[in-house]
């Protein structure tokens, strides 16, 4: 035997089911924390399940909704949903247990409900829906929550980052500004990258592996033309984009104006720096204005995007050649820093003989002398030495200027890099291609060149990555390939040595700059980017290496680090795909004819239109389900609820005990003291039996921890708790929620509201609140209230009732809100006015907008003048009895009562006539009754007259509590009041189709404070069913002051004639007559028991019964105002 | 009426229970699904403690429909809420057949919380139905202005010298004599009077007394000064009624909104409509049997009590088809407005006479017969006294009776009970004829008949008039008669009006008291009715 545990006064639930409510319920009445863990996020419709379905016909959900409330609202129950428990470990004081919290990225106390967010989510997934999952706003908690997963293959092949899935959920709705504002967090060249952009985010989309890769491409181009096609449009992104000063003092200087210095200039421009572009070529694009062919890049494109870039402020210098060996010191003297973004553009030699030749020409030089000297046309037959993107780009400018053009590629046709797309359009614009050929040396005579000497290939070994390098085929002879020219397109090497910058910069053998990782180069203040460090890449790399050299620059100024925050669950896998996804090829760009385009310079690829797009962008496995567009930000405004930047907390909570209601919620542990609800999986599961089994937990969890009963000898006055009352002196409040304007808003309600206070001098304030169920939205009203000393208050809300009291109907905001408002604030429940403004109104603002602005008149109107009716809430002072008494002498009885001395109740023990008292427990909280039998049982909870007797003598015992075992239910009378008739108790639960039967737990009666030990019909052990009825008995008594439920019934003893029909509708047996001063009878409501629901006085003749609040008067009042028909209440 | 923004005329009242269908609601409105716009919503506890009042006072208050929407039985959070509203509504709709209206414009439905679809069909149903039938029509009662100030006391210096409460003597014979004072309760006829002329009216004690006299006319008939008290307290609580002062309408005022809501000409009851095929009836005669309420009476207190009042009427039938007499009935027949003028609304009460007596003058009637003692006393009296011109005779069935009793030939069969007689004050004290009903009782042949202690001209009321002021103290006083019943040694109470028989069964209904408070009760029209014979 270990040592025994000194027990934290805690519970860890693991699982939501019943038997976890039930459990904590009752514990949370105890007072007992609890923690309540289920991987369910929400937890109304987990138990809206049908499995959970009572034999009434209704959800679980739905009748313990109160329950579920208080669970929610109670501040010793925390909640932890959705969760997972990753372990449990025995510990000197109960358990250790790590709980796994997920991420849901909304926070419950910020969330309004209000559905907005949810609204503008993009995400269509084809089996969940949106991302943001939110089934009603009867959720617990009450938020929505992101299924958000780890970041998609497009985003996270690209080296920008760019999140494709994002733009193209967007794009998919036609949100094509938001789309595209999107790209351009991350990518400022969305018109460029859309057509030249190698696209590795294709390469890596998972569709491919069912049939073909989203467009990605042209998707992102056809946002950016779409823009770019309308001046207005245009100047919008423009106005938007627009930076008129920078923010920051330093500036910084960019040499070379390609993608990777514009990519830092936008970015450094953006975070407020001053930035400077130099170019020494006439006009700003680097390579993408000199090496990528008008067919494919048109130049509009170019300087449209530019120029956006300009009006972000970049100032773009032109013709403006730097000495980089002469000029470098003046420049970081000018400047805070220095970034060298040249490129790379000197074409890289084969190394064979010839390449020298008049005649043989590099790709980049022939492009660029081709500008500068303005060659339009070049016919004869040319070979183009390659078989990259520059090489059939080459090719087919070639080709458009009237050559007859040859490709002249190492690999096999079907191993060309380049993209297929390419090779295609370039083949159908007549270029031939000379496939598995390696061109060994260019021949020629007189200096000038003539044909080329080739070698047959054959795919080689492969390497590492899987590529097969060509290699000579072996035992092949030479042969030659006459041409007029021939072009080396092999790609560019970096062309510094290290005079080029005085020796002060360190250079690479290959002629590139040396930098860190974090490209700074040799000298301070110098950084470098794109080709020029990293050699020839691609438009999308070296736009990702000026971002990178921005950040560092930025960190070096600043201090401060932009790292990519993490934002997705890096474990949540991506969902299967489904097998039964539909084929769907890829949308095909329309092109020119290449009949067309062949002899000019026209952009072959004429893009999507937007039936296409929305065709190609519904593609989409949405793999990310979240695709991070952000609209839901935007959307949720002010009350920020939404976190996309939530993070995955790992909880250890320590505890005295663990309830176990789920087994698949918590890992395997061995221990007596799990205690565990739930039962053997059984062919029919019956919610009653889980129930029972969650109330044997808890009472089982209360021995555990000892200590649970607080004051539970003797008698007990439950108080009420202070309350500030209702003043007589009339100061109205007017506050409205917009419901964060989820439904939208009329200005007319505005102008309304403010001028209510000048129409009524009574109203000393009013308010519009965005959200009034969050804390600023009450805390606002709370404000208000104490400042202006307002004495009544209308609440214009989602809230139906201001009272302690939940129904099936509350929600977790309601309650939020008025668990805020009347929780130590000093502000009584009594002062409140309430009306469901959401409910009534707010529905109607979109389609009848007339109506609504009328009927939100007369809803206030009415509430106003309902404030002056407000009438102070019944005190609630009622006197208990803490004693228990058990009747029967069975197994679940003997339990019950030893359950209840264990935990310092005093017990009194009875038998009947047919089951008298033999077996005698000793213990010292125990009475037994050995000689004694019940007869009779009177009253109700907190004083039950119990009638003994003894052969000779029979006399009264009191108790509070009663518990019957199965055969004293059935032999004692019972009445609730001596003199009426008497009758047995029956065991009730509620079933479909009979009347009768109020709501109740099912080892409990509708007589309060008398439980069953062996409620009939439920198949759980008899000790469990003792536990279970000792548990109710624990938590019956109130265990300090108690709140007015405010709804309760009362009697006018002047006009009650005593007939008795209110006693007889009461089925809690709330109702006592007693003796009047003219030899009559007059009813007493027992405000403890009564439920508030009114049916005793639709049964009284005279008016005598009537609820204080909302009263007959009240209602017959609100009749009058609600159907009238004239405009009296405007 | 004349609001231009309202596009929405028909009205339709919804009471929600909190539980089932308020959630279901909740959700058609967060969903914003076309809730139709003539539906407004009250939301309740629970069904169950919506009472019938309240659903009729919807419909006098402009509702053109109306329904209590509730939970599916069994899910009653209370237990008895479904099964009480559905009985409820049953009842409602059974009236407003009777009134004209059509039970079709009251419904009970119930959901689970999650049927909102269910019960948006519903109500789309609900209301297109309600939207077929038209507009319920009972217009609203016109505003009659209220008198001010100087207006008001002028109205209550006339009210002294109207009734020449002057003349008071200040001794005391009122209160000596009045049953509610010898019962207990603090109230003295004297008192009341002098408030009037001190002009305290607005004292608690008095105002509250005001409602709760019986206008049995006991008082009066002891009063040395003859000052007409019942007749005051009437004009009293007309005056009461101007200045919006609620009166102590009991039965949540059922009754009033019923006899209300009759004022109004553009609906038109349906009475008459489940007479017995032998009962003969001539629609071109020019005597009329004029009814009464109890048919409503008995769809309001029969599920409860067991009152049958209605067989009062039909037993009168049977009594003038004995004697030859195939009387006219009115298809249309609209209360007699005895019970408004007695709670003080004299401008319904007004409305109503005015009613009443065109319709019968247009009708050429001659003679209307009788047998609730207040429609007798109405028709009879008070049309004329308040200025109408009836063109007709009015005679009470007992009159009747006795004439063609007299004629001979009539005997009655032994009645093999001890009986009787609860007078009605109607009948009794204010129209001064004790002695009719009793000519006849003393033609019976029962085994014993004996007065009660106190009788005839000295009769104790059953405890209420005009359905207001009911309390502990009518309950009290009630018991005192039935105890005098009792005493008589009698089974059979036999009354004179519907309005004893419900009061005094209501007494009976007692948790503690019932066997040693139940004695049987007949109206002395059916037990004629039912041992009449030719001899």
């Amino acid at each position: 035997m270990k040592r025994q545990k000194e027990r934290l006064y805690r519970v860890i639930v693991a699982g939501a089911t019943p038997e976890g409510i039930a459990a904590t319920c009752k514990l949370g009445e105890l007072g007992i924390p609890v923690t309540l863990i289920d991987s369910d996020p929400d937890l109304d419709r987990k138990l809206a399940s049908d499995e959970y379905r009572l034999a009434s016909g209704l959800s679980f959900n739905s009748a313990h909704r109160p329950g579920l409330i208080r669970i929610m609202r109670n501040s010793s129950i925390r909640t932890l949903l959705p969760a997972r428990i990753t372990a449990i470990k025995h510990t000197p004081q109960g358990f250790s247990v790590r709980i796994d919290q997920e991420q849901t990225f909304i926070d419950a106390d910020r969330c309004a409900l209000c559905g907005k967010c949810v609204a503008v989510c993009p995400v269509e997934h084809p089996d969940n829906g949106k991302a943001l999952r939110y089934y009603a706003r009867t959720s617990l908690p009450g938020r929505p929550y992101i299924d958000k997963r780890k970041q998609p293959l497009c985003q996270e092949s690209c080296p920008l980052g760019v999140n494709a899935q994002g733009y193209i959920a967007l794009a998919a709705q036609g949100k094509y500004e938001e789309a595209l504002a999107l790209i351009r967090k991350d990518n400022v060249l969305p018109g460029i990258c859309g057509r030249v952009c190698t696209h590795p985010c294709e390469e890596a989309c998972r569709r491919g592996g069912v049939d073909d890769p989203v467009a990605i491409r042209s998707i992102k181009r056809f946002l950016a033309d779409f823009e770019g096609a309308d001046a207005a449009r245009q100047a919008a992104a423009h106005t938007a984009l627009a930076q008129a000063e920078p923010t920051r003092s330093e500036k910084i200087a960019i040499i070379g104006s390609g993608p990777s210095g514009i990519a830092a200039a936008a970015d450094l421009a953006r975070k407020g720096y001053g930035v400077t572009v130099f170019e020494q070529h006439a006009e700003i694009g680097g390579l993408l204005r000199y090496g990528i062919g008008a067919h494919r890049l048109p130049a509009d494109i170019l300087d449209r995007e530019i120029k956006l870039i300009e009006q972000m402020g970049v100032a773009f210098v032109p013709n403006t050649p730097i000495d980089l060996a002469g000029d470098l010191d003046r420049l970081t003297g000018e400047y805070n820093a220095l970034v060298l973004s040249t490129g790379a553009w000197h074409d890289r030699k084969m190394g064979v003989s010839g390449e020298d030749l008049n005649g043989v020409e590099g790709c980049l030089s022939f492009l660029a002398r081709r500008q500068w000297e303005n060659l339009t046309s070049l016919p004869g037959r040319a070979a183009v030495v390659g078989d990259g993107n520059s090489a059939f780009d080459l090719a087919r400018t070639l080709a458009r200027m009237g050559a007859q053009v040859s490709i002249v590629s190492w690999f096999g046709a079907e191993h060309i890099p380049a993209d297929p797309d390419e090779v295609r359009e370039a083949l159908e614009e007549g270029v031939t291609i000379i496939d598995a050929t390696q061109v060994v040396a260019f021949r020629g005579e007189n200096g000038s060149f003539s044909h080329v000497e080739c070698m047959r290939t054959v795919p080689g070994k492969p390497d590492a990555r899987g590529v097969a390098w060509p290699v000579v085929a072996e035992g092949e002879q030479p042969f030659a390939l006459a041409f007029d020219r021939a072009f080396v397109a092999i790609g560019q090497v970096g062309g510094f040595t290290q005079e080029s910058f005085g020796g002060r910069i360190a250079v690479s053998e290959r002629g590139f700059i040396e930098t860190d990782d974090d490209l700074h180069a040799s000298a301070a203040k110098v950084y470098a980017a794109g080709d020029t460090v990293s050699g020839p890449s691609s438009v999308v790399k070296a736009m990702a290496s000026g971002r990178k050299v921005a950040r560092t620059i930025h960190f070096d100024l600043s201090g401060i680090k932009e790292e990519q925050p993490v934002s997705r669950p890096e474990a949540k896998d991506f969902r299967c795909i489904p097998d039964d996804l539909p084929k769907a090829p890829r949308t095909a760009v329309p092109e020119r004819q290449a009949a067309e385009r062949a002899s000019n310079f026209h952009e072959v690829s004429l893009g999507f239109n937007s039936l296409q797009v929305a065709a190609e962008a519904s593609r989409c496995l949405q793999c990310g389900v979240c695709s991070e567009c952000l609209q839901c930000v935007a959307a949720c405004g002010a009350l920020k609820a939404i976190d996309h930047f939530q993070e995955k907390e790992e909880i250890v909570e320590q505890c005295g005990a663990v309830i176990v209601a789920d087994p698949n919620m918590a890992p395997n542990i061995k221990g007596d003291d799990i205690i565990r609800a739930y039962g053997p999986k059984a062919a029919r599961p019956d919610v009653n039996d889980m129930i029972v089994r969650g109330f044997d937990a808890a009472a089982r969890t209360m021995l555990l921890l000892g200590g649970a009963s607080r004051k539970t000898k003797g008698h007990g006055l439950s108080l009420s708790i202070p309350d500030a009352g209702l003043s007589p002196e009339i100061r109205i409040g007017v506050f409205v929620c917009r419901c964060n304007d989820s439904l939208g808003w009329l200005d007319g309600m505005s102008a309304h509201l403010e001028q209510l206070g000048s129409a009524n001098p009574a109203i000393v304030h009013t308010e519009m609140l965005t959200s009034a169920c969050v804390q600023e939205g009450s805390s606002a009203i709370i404000r208000a209230v104490r400042e202006k000393g307002i004495t009544r208050l209308v609440l214009a809300s989602c809230v139906c009732c201001p009272l302690n009291f939940v129904c099936s109907s509350c929600t977790d905001q309601r309650s939020r809100l008025k668990n805020n408002l009347f929780h130590g604030t000093g502000i009584s429940r009594s002062m409140v006015e309430t009306c469901n403004l959401r409910g009534e109104i707010l529905r109607l603002v979109e389609a009848n907008p007339t109506l609504a602005l009328e009927r939100f008149k007369g809803l206030l109107q009415r509430s106003i003048k309902r404030t002056l009716t407000l009438k102070p809430l019944l005190a609630v002072d009622r006197n208990y009895n803490f004693a228990a008494a058990v009747i029967g002498n069975s197994l679940a009885t003997t339990t019950s009562a030893l359950t209840l001395a264990d935990t310092d109740h005093e017990v009194f023990r009875f038998g009947t006539v047919e089951q008298p008292l033999k077996d005698l427990v000793e213990h010292p909280n125990i009475h037994n009754f050995p000689d004694w039998n019940v007869k009779g049982i009177r009253g109700t909870i907190g004083d039950f007259q119990i009638l003994i007797e003894s052969e000779d003598h029979s006399q009264i015992l009191r108790a509070g509590t009663v518990i019957l075992g199965e055969k004293a239910r059935r032999r004692i009378a019972y009445t609730h009041q001596e003199g009426l008739p008497s009758y047995t108790v029956e065991p009730q639960i509620q079933e479909r189709g009979v009347n009768g039967i109020p709501f109740a737990y099912p080892c409990t009666t509708s007589v309060p404070g008398l439980y069953l030990a062996e409620p009939q019909d439920i198949n759980v052990s008899k000790l469990k069913k003792g536990t279970a009825a000792a548990v109710m008995v624990a938590a019956a008594m109130p265990r300090g002051p108690r709140q007015s439920k405010g709804f309760t019934a009362a009697i006018d003893q002047k006009l009650c004639r005593g007939c008795g029909r209110c006693a007889n509708v009461c089925l809690y047996h709330a109702v006592t007559l007693q003796p009047n001063a003219i030899q009559g009878w007059h009813a007493h409501i027992d405000e403890a028991l009564c439920k508030g629901c009114g049916n005793c006085l639709s049964v009284c003749p005279t008016g005598a019964a009537d609820s204080p609040y909302r009263n007959r008067a009240y209602l017959e009042q609100a009749l009058e105002e609600l159907l009238a028909k004239d405009s009296a209440h405007e | 009426m004349n609001n231009p923004t309202n596009d929405n005329p028909l009205n339709i009242l919804l009471f929600l229970c909190n539980w089932g269908a308020h959630a279901a609601f909740l959700t058609l409105q967060d969903q914003r699904r076309p809730i139709p716009n003539e539906i407004r919503m009250v939301r309740t506890p629970c069904t169950g403690r919506i009472d019938r009042a309240m659903m009729l006072k919807a419909f006098a208050k402009g509702a053109d429909g109306v329904a209590l929407v509730g939970c599916e039985p069994g899910t009653c959070r209370y237990g008895s809420g479904t099964a009480t509203s559905q009985r409820n509504t049953q009842d409602v709709q059974e009236i407003l057949d009777i009134m004209g209206l059509g039970g079709e414009r009251m419904r009970f439905a119930a959901f689970l919380p999650e049927q909102s679809e269910e019960l948006l069909a519903f109500l789309e149903d609900f209301s297109a139905n309600v939207r077929k039938l038209g507009p319920a029509g009972i217009a609203a009662a016109p505003v009659v202005p209220v008198p001010d100030l100087a207006a008001r006391k002028q109205e209550l210096q006339q009210l002294v010298e109207t009734y020449d409460i002057h003349a008071c003597q200040d001794c005391g014979k009122c209160s000596s004599a009045c049953p509610l004072a010898l019962i207990g309760k603090p109230f003295s006829p004297r008192a009341i009077a002098s408030a009037v002329i001190t002009g305290g009216i607005h004292a608690p004690g008095v105002q509250e007394n005001a409602w709760s006299c019986l206008t049995c006319g006991l008082c009066y008939d002891r009063c040395p000064s003859a000052v007409n008290f019942p007749a005051f307290i009437k004009d009293l609580r007309h005056l009461y009624r101007q200045t919006a002062l609620p009166g102590h309408e009991v039965h949540g005022g059922f009754f009033h909104s019923l006899m209300r809501s009759m004022t109004s000409t553009a609906i038109t009851p349906k009475r008459w409509t489940s007479l017995p095929e032998e009962i003969r009836i001539d629609p071109e005669s020019t005597t009329l049997f004029f009814g009464g309420c109890a048919p409503y009476y008995d769809i309001f207190f029969g599920k409860r009590m067991e009152v049958e009042t209605n067989r009062i009427l039909l037993d009168s039938l049977r009594l003038l088809n004995f004697f030859d007499v195939a009387p006219r009935l009115l298809a249309d027949e609209r209360c007699c407005g005895h019970d408004l003028l007695w709670s003080g609304d004299k401008d319904n009460f007004m409305r109503l006479a005015r009613l009443n007596v065109d319709k019968l003058n247009q009708l050429g009637i001659e003679t209307v017969i009788t047998t609730c003692p207040e429609c007798y006393m109405t028709l009879h009296a008070t049309y004329a006294e308040q200025g109408l011109k009836p063109n007709f005779k009015v005679v009470h069935l007992y009159d009747f009776l006795e004439e063609q009793i007299d004629k001979g030939a009539v005997g009655f069969k032994p009645l093999d009970r001890s009986i009787t007689f609860q007078d009605s004050c109607r009948l009794g004290r204010l129209c001064d004829r004790t002695d009719l009903p009793r000519k006849l009782l003393k033609r019976l042949k029962p085994v014993q008949y004996t007065e009660m202690k106190e009788s005839g001209g000295a009769a104790i009321c059953c405890g209420n008039s005009a359905w207001t002021g009911c309390d502990s103290y009518s309950k009290a006083l009630q018991v005192k008669r039935l105890e005098q019943a009792h005493a008589t040694g009698s089974d059979l109470m036999v009354t004179a009006c519907p309005k004893c028989q419900i009061h005094l069964k209501c007494a009976m209904e007692d948790p503690f008291r019932r066997e040693q408070l139940s004695i049987e009760l007949m109206d002395l029209t059916s037990v004629i009715a039912q041992t009449i014979r030719w001899e």
